[in-house]
């Protein structure tokens, strides 16, 4: 099979990531192209956060209403940065897609150009994976990259049938201390457990290869996260944050104001 | 140029960079080091001190901003919309007639010169009045042409012209409009075309070239609302139509240069 990886890296982590995935292909027979996504600028670390600043403020909103950080993954538009122009513009003549970039809080902005610049993106099969500081958290590393990946991709007529994201045990502002201590909290492991040269990470390397080969999953699909591409519009929103808020605040004060016991858990028919 | 005229990467280019880079490997420092160049300090306080500002203020305007805004933006851009629907539904007509007359007698007549050179004017005052209703009341995407392509679908709704997406990616959406009101009427079939047997008078329609309202006005129109929403897309030239004795009327939303 003819497959093309392409990345973007930053500090390198992401590179070697590419290189050992690269290497599996080889070792299985299939043939491989590499396209180097650089940015026409590079620049320091601090003005990439600051293009991104108003997601950290929604990404607040977002723990207290799940209907909020929804929408708000949807439509939050990602800022782009020009790209050096590409050894594989179209890539019509590849079977599969292999994309790689670190996390930057969400797509990097690279990734946002990167996804709409290339043609020949129909029909096409692709696997996205990625190095982060983190342990694999469901919504705040998970969903807040790959999702807006999965849309985009969907948008352009391919689908995600593969991801994998291990940990590079390296933050550029140095707050590798916070992400230990979730993963600690979240998984009850050091979060080494989940870098590349883990266990973890050799069995989801592989794992990635296959399910990118076999091409037969849709990410979108089993993550939960297929919706149309308008979605449900702005009452839903209006109405379910401050409510969702509410209910919260609702059941604080029943339980430790009130003192009123926890409702009985509803037994299904099958128990009773 | 397939590679931009650049080398393509070699697994062993790869290797090499891997191997350069294990070798000064970025690590972690403790955040105290860290901050010891007056950059990554300056940097630092300044993240700090606006993200504790945007944590406590981005979910508040939010907030307003969904629970109160959003409700008034949607109920004023919504009768804007109406306004302009109901507006084009009732000059339709009338304007195509108009201009249609204007293409054919813009050398002879003075009203007709007149109409001919003022008319695209008035299109883009219509698309600075209503684009920004537009904009909202359609949910356009300015990054992305078939998005921007919702107000041609929203303008055929409103002619009661009928069309389908043949091709709809994000730099490049194809509408056919398969079925329009107002071509054998208002605008004539061309000499020629093939069609002369559903004209209801064929002898007015072989004098004159209609399509220039298409070709001209209706394509300078909708490049008027694709450079408000995003100067880097553009209409293609109209060359198939169904006056001119095509199956349909194609229109080609594209982007204008290379990346
Ligand atoms: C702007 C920025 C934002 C980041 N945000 C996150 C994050 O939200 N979660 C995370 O786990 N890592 C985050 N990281 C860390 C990088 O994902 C991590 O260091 C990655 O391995 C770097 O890959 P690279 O060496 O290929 O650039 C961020 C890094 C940068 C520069």
């Amino acid at each position: 099979m003819n497959i093309l990886i392409s990345y973007y890296s930053r500090t390198g982590h992401t590179a070697e990531l590419a290189l050992l995935l690269a290497e599996e292909f080889m070792a299985r027979g299939h043939s491989v192209d590499f396209e180097k996504i650089e940015t026409v600028e590079v620049d320091h670390h601090w003005p990439i956060l600051w293009r991104t600043q108003w997601y950290w403020g929604s990404l607040a909103l977002g723990i207290l209403s799940n209907t909020y950080r929804q929408y708000f993954i949807k439509n939050y538009k990602i800022p782009e940065v020009d790209l050096k122009p590409l050894v594989h513009p179209d890539v019509a003549k590849y079977d599969r897609i292999c994309i790689g970039s670190p996390k930057h809080t969400i797509l990097p902005c690279a990734i946002e150009r990167y996804l709409r610049q290339i043609e020949g993106l129909k029909n096409k099969k692709v696997g996205y994976f990625a190095t982060w500081a983190g342990p694999p958290l469901k919504y705040f590393e998970v969903e807040h990259l790959f999702r807006p990946a999965a849309d985009r991709l969907e948008r352009r007529g391919a689908r995600l049938v593969s991801i994998l994201a291990l940990s590079s045990m390296y933050h550029e502002y140095q707050i590798m201390f916070i992400f230990r201590f979730l993963s600690r909290l979240r998984f009850g492991q050091p979060v080494e457990n989940f870098s590349v040269y883990s266990e973890y990470g050799k069995n989801n390397r592989k794992l990635f290869c296959d399910e990118l080969i076999l091409g037969e999953s849709d990410i979108k699909e089993s993550k939960g996260w297929r919706r149309s591409y308008d979605g449900t519009g702005i009452p839903a929103v209006a109405t379910a944050s401050p409510l969702t808020t509410l209910q919260f605040v609702r059941r604080g004060y029943n339980r430790y104001v009130l003192k009123k016991p926890k409702p009985p858990f509803k037994k299904s028919d099958s128990q009773i | 140029m397939p590679n931009n005229g650049r080398n393509p990467m070699t697994i062993n280019d790869l290797r090499k960079e891997v191997e350069a880079w294990r070798k000064q490997k970025p690590v972690n420092e403790s955040v105290l080091l860290f901050l010891k160049s007056p950059v990554d300090r300056a940097g630092a306080l300044i993240f700090f001190v606006i993200l504790v500002l945007t944590l406590v203020f981005v979910p508040v305007f939010e907030l307003i901003r969904l629970v109160i805004l959003r409700p008034i933006f949607s109920l004023f851009h919504t009768i804007v919309v109406l306004i302009a629907a109901i507006f084009l539904r009732i000059t339709a007509r009338p304007l195509i007639r108009l201009g249609i007359k204007a293409i054919k007698n813009k050398e002879q007549k003075r009203f007709s010169r007149f109409f001919y050179t003022h008319f695209p004017g008035f299109l883009r005052f219509f698309v600075r009045c209503f684009g920004p209703s537009l904009k909202f009341y359609l949910k356009i995407d300015t990054k992305d042409v078939r998005s921007i392509g919702k107000f041609q679908e929203w303008v055929d709704d409103t002619l009661g012209v009928e069309g389908i997406w043949v091709e709809s990616d994000v730099n490049r959406a194809v509408r056919r409009e398969t079925w329009c009101p107002f071509a054998g009427r208002e605008i004539p079939y061309v000499s020629g075309a093939g069609q002369e047997s559903r004209v209801s008078n064929p002898g007015e329609s072989l004098k004159s070239d209609g399509t220039e309202f298409c070709s001209y006005f209706m394509a300078g129109w909708l490049n008027d609302f694709v450079r408000y929403c995003n100067p880097e897309f553009e209409i293609a030239p109209v060359n198939r139509m169904i006056p001119k004795g095509d199956e349909f009327c194609e229109f080609i939303w594209r982007r204008k240069n290379a990346w």
